[in-house]
């Protein structure tokens, strides 16, 4: 499979909820993966795993960064996302408190 | 949101794309839509076009569609997006640093 963005060197982050198309999304070429749980808000699997049940499987399934969405809010909750094996965060839902959304749409991006 | 609690979010139209949002109007429509058996149609009708749109950018909070996760529940003050990320921050070093509090 080929991804157009990166024949352009952007980076590709793909938002997925099962290890299933986490793999695909490795397979294809992209850079790292949001893995995002239950618990979200938003679009959303079909499976409807959990973010404590998703994150783990997805870190041993693939080798590119995995990023955790879904029910992490605080430092306690990102402390534990990290104890899954993650090795960065989305802090989506702490952002929505933010009076300014934009920044939660930049953030949202990176 | 701030005043939102545990179950005020919910994982619906699962049989176009599965979205969790707040329960308010748009979401009662669905959900009186769902329980009659609504057709895959009948649901694309009432969604309509750039309803997340509506809801998230243009403050029709009834209307709209409002993609909010569960630990908005959990969420209580409006803060500066600094101060948020401060104390996210300053809460993962204080749990890293005693993470298990043994009573």
């Amino acid at each position: 499979m080929d991804i157009c963005f990166k024949r352009k060197g952007i980076t590709v982050v793909h938002v997925i909820s099962s290890s299933k198309v986490c793999k695909k999304a490795e397979e294809a070429g992209c850079d790292a993966v949001v893995a995002e749980g239950f618990e979200a808000g938003g679009h959303n699997g079909r499976e409807e795993t959990t973010t404590m049940v998703l994150i783990p499987a997805v870190v041993n399934a693939v080798k590119i960064p995995v990023i955790a969405a879904g029910g992490i809010a605080t430092g306690k909750q990102m402390l534990a996302a990290m104890v899954m094996g993650l090795r960065v965060y989305k802090w989506v839902a702490a952002l929505l408190q933010a009076k300014k959304p934009l920044l939660i749409l930049i953030l949202r991006m990176l | 949101m701030i005043n939102s609690n545990e179950g005020d979010t919910i994982l619906t139209l699962k049989q176009l794309t599965p979205v969790r949002l707040i329960k308010n109007n748009f979401y009662k429509q669905v959900q009186e839509a769902e329980n009659k058996g609504a057709s895959v149609e009948e649901l694309k009708a009432i969604l309509g076009r750039a309803r997340a749109k509506k809801g998230m950018f243009e403050g029709q909070l009834e209307e709209g569609e409002l993609e909010i996760g569960q630990v908005g529940a959990n969420v209580r003050d409006i803060l500066p997006a600094a101060k948020i990320v401060d104390e996210v921050w300053q809460g993962f070093k204080e749990a890293l640093a005693n993470p298990i509090k043994m009573i």
